[in-house]
């Protein structure tokens, strides 16, 4: 079944449909919600949010863009308003403390080499330092180009930005995020 | 070339995207012989695979028949308040009726409360300031129209002076 097919179904309230819908979809959601949020359980929750307005606004589906283009558009809103939420809540060290799976979801290149364990888990410590302290939508989009490997003119559909803006805003993450990269490898 | 340009180029470095051959030459001169930068660069690239390989996960074995649940739960909310609104929208010309009614009552009875004209003795009327004296003789001024604020403030201190022992 083709995607505004399947989507036309899922208004119509068919759950055969909307099963198969949340099958094809269902990793990159959750893995998009990961990258952002940096927990497996508030990302599987905002999974799930995610797959519930779908489900609630298939509707308003305009046909303009792709499917997925629409999905990942509710995939990064839902996680940018859960990690506000949670901002609100919780002090940023209190949450990278409890969240201890949170560095696990940048892999260590040389994870076998003895020496370099030590080492790479600094690294992937300050990769995830260096992100959290970028602001949000040079955040956002950083770990939309680099992580989920999408091109600046996805990023632009997805966040509803000309596609100018979207560059500008990757390469000004870029600079940012090496500048406090370096900064914090230098101090290791 | 110091070591101030390869933090400078640190990414183009590790994508290979440095822009001439003389410059790429000078990065890897001083990298040979810089160990500081040397690590720097080695640790950045470690950084940026990090990055752009990260660790992807599945949904638990249980996440469809949570959304299922999540959705069940929506669609009963959903119900309850489409049947309040229901009952609101049927109920709402019964409200109002009612409430035009309510007003229609109590307009009545205020009305009927400012009718009664009051007995005041006049040091009362004269401490409320509804007599004056004109010549040496009171006067109490009559005026005052019925249902105004003035009349209302003398029914209600007429009364309440009554009433109070």
């Amino acid at each position: 079944m083709n995607e505004q097919k399947l989507i036309r179904k899922v208004a119509e309230g068919d759950q055969e449909a909307f099963r198969e819908l949340v099958q094809t979809h269902r990793n990159m959601v959750i893995n998009v919600c990961y990258s952002l949020l940096n927990n497996r359980e508030q990302a599987e929750e905002a999974a799930q949010d995610v797959f519930l307005q779908i489900f609630k606004k298939s509707g308003e589906f305009k046909e303009r863009s792709k499917l997925s283009t629409w999905i990942y558009r509710i995939a990064v809103n839902q996680a940018i308003n859960t990690r506000r939420r949670n901002q609100r809540f919780k002090k940023k060290e209190f949450i990278r403390l409890e969240s201890s799976d949170g560095l696990m979801s940048l892999k260590a290149p040389c994870a076998d080499c003895p020496d370099s364990q030590l080492e790479a888990g600094k690294i992937k410590e300050a990769v995830q330092n260096a992100l959290d302290s970028l602001p949000e939508k040079q955040r956002t989009v950083i770990i939309l180009h680099k992580m989920e490997g999408l091109t600046s003119k996805e990023i632009a559909q997805i966040l509803n930005i000309s596609l100018s803006s979207a560059e500008a805003r990757i390469h000004r993450a870029k600079i940012n995020l090496k500048k406090k990269l370096s900064r914090l490898l230098s101090g290791l | 070339m110091d070591c101030r340009w390869i933090e400078r180029y640190l990414i183009e470095i590790i994508e290979g995207s440095v822009k001439t051959m003389d410059m790429s030459h000078n990065i890897e001169e001083h990298l040979r012989t810089c160990p500081k930068c040397a690590n720097l660069v080695k640790r950045f690239r470690l950084a940026w695979d990090m990055l752009e390989n990260p660790e992807r996960i599945e949904g638990s074995s249980v996440f469809e028949d949570l959304l299922l649940e999540k959705i069940q739960e929506t669609q009963k909310d959903s119900l309850l308040v489409e049947i309040r609104e229901r009952l609101f929208r049927a109920l709402r010309p019964a409200i109002l009726t009612s409430g035009l009614i309510f007003a229609l009552f109590f307009g009545v009875h205020l009305g009927n409360i400012s009718k009664e004209k009051p007995e005041m003795s006049p040091d009362f009327a004269l401490e409320a300031g509804f007599l004056e004296y004109s010549s040496g003789d009171l006067i109490i001024l009559d005026d005052i129209s019925r249902g105004s604020a003035a009349d209302f403030l003398l029914n209600y201190r007429v009364n309440w002076k009554e009433e109070s022992p």
